[in-house]
Order: structure tokens, then C-alpha cells, then sequence
């Protein structure tokens, strides 16, 4: 018995371990160098090793800097603003940054390079766009099915959480063959940068341009993963319900966009295009509130009177 | 074995996470990291810290570290996601030390790859217009308006306290 239990402990902790040594890059260090070489990096910083454990941590960290996925932000939200219109509502915005703001203190990230910031753009078309900086934007056709302060906390929410778990970031990082010689040419950048070299402008405009183009493509083209998009309706769920707001107002959004949908006979534009089925996300949504208690924090009356005020007409 | 595959587990899973103690001297990873008279984000921001800035972490109170900035030796509250290891900002040289003779500012300039600058020449390239970008930043809301909707609205949040 006692045998048995150990054997299948350690079974389960070999690949356990393994997927650990993998995923800390433990095992890859070498190699990346190799690769980095055959990319360009100089050879005075490969073969040095702080310089190696720099490409390294570089290239192991999933992710970019603050400032960097800042500047490829605004650049995508450069981009974003230059197709559509700003909706011109000075009291809609305010209400939507404040509220957006506050839902972002509660996520895991309160804190990002320059904040988190929201406007809305004027259009019927249905959709929401998170950029890597913390521009947020949402269409007024995605705010029309909100019918109130929890609804539209559920929407800015999910954006928050695209944020949050950096689904912006890791597009960029994601192009995987093409993307290690971006890693690498951004590496060559910043190297450059820090020591006594002059700054080679074209090469950072070069690697900002592949990455505004990554951020682009995945806001206004393909849509982020399936799966990030589970995560980013996961972290609303945390977020509305660490507020005290009704993490249900999401599966509310979620069924009118159903139905606006079956109506527009399945379009496959803004919304429709870069987000998976409604359906799908509903029963997983549904599924991880099997267990929630319907409790709410939030004085109903004051916040439709601030929504109503604020959004009604939109 | 087993118990060497224990230990290597938590060494590796515990590894990579950033954990802050008492006496370190992180840098400031935010455009502008603010300093608060309390743990709390509804607390009264006292003073603004530049990208790059050392802190010195005096008191660690959950998510929030009191800290004092090494420029101006003020003191205050910031939350720990404003701040990260000098390495992880790239503020080091290639050999691991900090450039001599320079101030940790010039270096966190250097260090930031996308800048301004770069901004500039693909605004340029592009003709990209960022003046709505601009105007979209400046809604930064202030804390005391962000407490009261708070407040108007009968929530809470668990924080350490306003003041």
C-alpha cells in the first residue's frame, strides 16, 4: 500500500519537475545563446557571461518591460484611433475611467506603467480593445448591452484582464521563429542603448513597428487565444466580485451579445471576429459560479443613478 | 530521492518569483510611482517617483512596502508592483555593475528601449497622429474621486487604510 502510494507520487512528480526545469529555461540556456548568436547578437555579448545571462533573462521572461509594452500600446492605440472615431462625450468618459479605474485597483496588476485608461469610441459596431499600455476601448455598440453600473464593470472587467494577465504582451513575444530574432533585435537595441554606443533609432523603430503590428493583429485581426480569452473572463469574475459587483452582469452581456448576434445573422465583424462563440464562454462562466452566493456590495440605486446620468443615452 | 525531487520543486517554483526584503533597493518601474501616506490606494499620495528611482524597502506590510527614495530620502508607502529588481529594468551594465559616474537616472533613461525617441521617428515614418493618445492619457482620476464613487455607491475595499 504504502509502496504503491510512493511510486505514484514520484511518477507524478518527475514530469511535474520536468515541465518546471522547462519552463524556468533551465535546460534551454545554451541553446537560446546558440540561437541568439545565429540572430546577430554581437559576439562580445554572447560570449561574456553576464551579457549571456542578460540575453537569457531577456529572452526567458515571458513577457516585456513596462515600458515597453507602454510604447507598443500607444502606438496600437495610435492606430485604433486613426480608424475610428472618439465618441465625444465628455461625462461618458469620465464615468467609464472612473469605474474602469476602480475595477482595475482590484485586479492583480493595479499598477501599470501609466495607468489604465478608457474611451469610447462611436460606433454601432460591437467591440472591445485592450492595448499592452492600458488604453481601453470600448465601442458604443458594446455598451449598449449594458443596462447597468454591473454590466458595464462586467465589460471594462474583462478588458482589465487582458491587461492583467498581459495577453497584449505575449502576442507580441508569441511569433515564436520570427519572434526570437524580434527578442534578439531588441536585445541588440537595448544593449546598444545602455552602453557608450550612440542609440541605432531605425533598429528600435523597426522592432516598435513588429510589435504594434503583433498587438494590432491580435486586437483587430485573429482575436486573442480562446483560452485567453477564458482567462480574461475569469479575471473579470474576480475582479466584479472583489468589488461586490455581480460577476453574473457578464453572462447578462454575454446572452444579449448572443442574441445581437443571431439578429445581425452571425456577421463575423469587431466583436464577433476576435472573440469565440458566446455560447462557449457562458457555460464557463456559468460553470465557475456554480457555487456563488448572489450577494452583492454595490447600493443599486445610487449606481444606476450615476450609470443612467452618465451612459443612458448611449 | 523523493525528498531531493521535494526540495528541487520548491526551489524552482519558488525561484523565479520576484519576493522583496526589508533593506533592498529596488528601482521604481512605473512612469511615475507614487508615494503614499499609507498601505493603501486610497491613501493621500504624498510625493511622485520617477522611472528608475532606488527606494529602500524599510517596512513590508503585505502588497505594500514603506520605503524611502534614495534622490530625496522622503518616505511613503508604495505597492510592491511598482517596483522591480534594478537587473530586471536592465538599469545594470552587460558586467553586472551600474555604470560609474552617472546617476541612476541617466541610466534608466539609457536603459528604457522605447522612448520618446523611437516614438517620435515611427510617428513620423507611420504619420500617425498621437494627439488623441495624449488626450486619452490625461484621464488619469484623481484618488479622492475614485473614493468617492466608492463611497457614493456604499462599497468598501479591503485596503490598510486611507490615513
Amino acid at each position: 500500500m504504502n509502496k504503491k502510494r510512493t511510486s505514484r507520487s514520484v511518477r507524478f512528480m518527475i514530469p511535474l519537475v520536468l515541465a518546471i526545469l522547462l519552463l524556468t529555461g533551465v535546460t534551454s540556456c545554451r541553446m537560446l545563446v546558440e540561437e541568439f548568436r545565429a540572430f546577430g547578437i554581437g559576439d562580445r555579448f554572447v560570449e561574456s557571461h553576464d551579457a549571456s545571462r542578460m540575453a537569457i533573462q531577456a529572452i526567458e521572461a515571458d513577457t516585456l518591460p513596462e515600458d515597453d509594452e507602454y510604447f507598443a500600446g500607444r502606438a496600437a492605440a495610435a492606430r485604433i484611433l486613426d480608424m475610428y472615431d472618439v465618441y465625444d462625450d465628455e461625462e461618458a468618459n469620465r464615468y467609464i475611467n472612473i469605474l474602469g479605474q476602480t475595477l482595475a485597483l482590484a485586479s492583480t496588476r493595479p499598477v501599470i506603467y501609466a495607468g489604465y485608461r478608457f474611451l469610447i469610441l462611436d460606433t454601432d459596431e460591437i467591440n472591445g480593445l485592450a492595448t499592452p499600455g492600458g488604453h481601453i476601448f470600448v465601442t458604443r455598440g458594446l455598451l449598449r448591452l449594458a443596462e447597468n453600473e454591473h454590466e458595464v464593470a462586467a465589460i471594462l472587467a474583462h478588458e482589465i484582464s487582458h491587461i492583467e494577465n498581459r495577453h497584449g504582451a505575449k502576442a507580441i513575444m508569441e511569433t515564436k521563429g520570427r519572434n526570437l530574432a524580434l527578442r534578439a533585435e531588441a536585445l541588440n537595441y537595448r544593449l546598444a542603448a545602455v552602453g557608450a554606443e550612440s542609440t541605432i533609432l531605425g533598429r528600435g523603430v523597426a522592432v516598435l513597428e513588429e510589435r504594434v503590428q503583433s498587438v494590432t493583429n491580435a486586437l483587430l485581426g485573429d482575436g486573442y487565444s480562446v483560452e485567453a480569452e477564458k482567462e480574461a473572463d475569469l479575471g473579470a469574475i474576480q475582479i466584479l466580485m472583489t468589488l461586490g459587483y455581480d460577476p453574473r452582469a457578464l453572462t447578462t452581456v454575454l446572452n444579449r451579445l448572443k442574441d445581437s448576434e443571431k439578429l445581425a445573422g452571425r456577421v463575423k465583424e469587431g466583436f464577433h471576429k476576435t472573440h469565440p462563440k458566446p455560447e462557449r464562454r457562458i457555460r464557463e462562466i456559468e460553470r465557475r459560479l456554480e457555487n456563488y452566493p448572489g450577494i452583492t456590495q454595490v447600493d443599486d440605486a445610487a449606481a444606476n443613478r450615476r450609470y443612467q446620468a452618465a451612459l443612458g443615452g448611449i | 530521492m523523493r525528498k531531493l525531487i521535494a526540495v528541487l520543486t520548491v526551489f524552482l517554483v519558488l525561484s523565479p518569483i520576484f519576493a522583496f526584503d526589508v533593506g533592498d533597493e529596488p528601482a521604481v518601474s512605473v512612469r511615475e510611482g507614487e508615494l503614499r501616506s499609507a498601505p493603501g490606494f486610497l491613501a493621500r499620495v504624498t510625493i511622485r517617483v520617477d522611472y528608475g528611482e532606488s527606494v529602500k524597502i524599510l517596512e513590508i506590510r503585505g502588497d505594500w512596502l514603506r520605503v524611502r527614495t534614495a534622490d530625496s530620502g522622503d518616505e511613503g508607502w508604495l505597492h510592491s508592483t511598482v517596483v522591480a529588481g534594478k537587473e530586471e529594468l536592465r538599469l545594470e551594465r552587460a558586467d553586472g555593475t551600474t555604470a560609474s559616474g552617472v546617476t541612476s537616472r541617466e541610466i534608466a533613461l539609457a536603459g528604457r528601449g522605447f522612448n520618446e525617441q523611437v516614438e517620435a521617428q515611427y510617428k513620423n515614418d507611420k504619420g500617425l497622429d498621437f494627439t488623441l493618445v495624449d488626450e486619452m492619457e490625461e484621464y488619469g482620476r484623481p484618488v479622492e474621486e475614485l473614493a468617492a464613487f466608492f463611497a457614493d455607491a456604499g462599497m468598501t475595499v479591503e485596503d490598510g487604510g486611507t490615513e
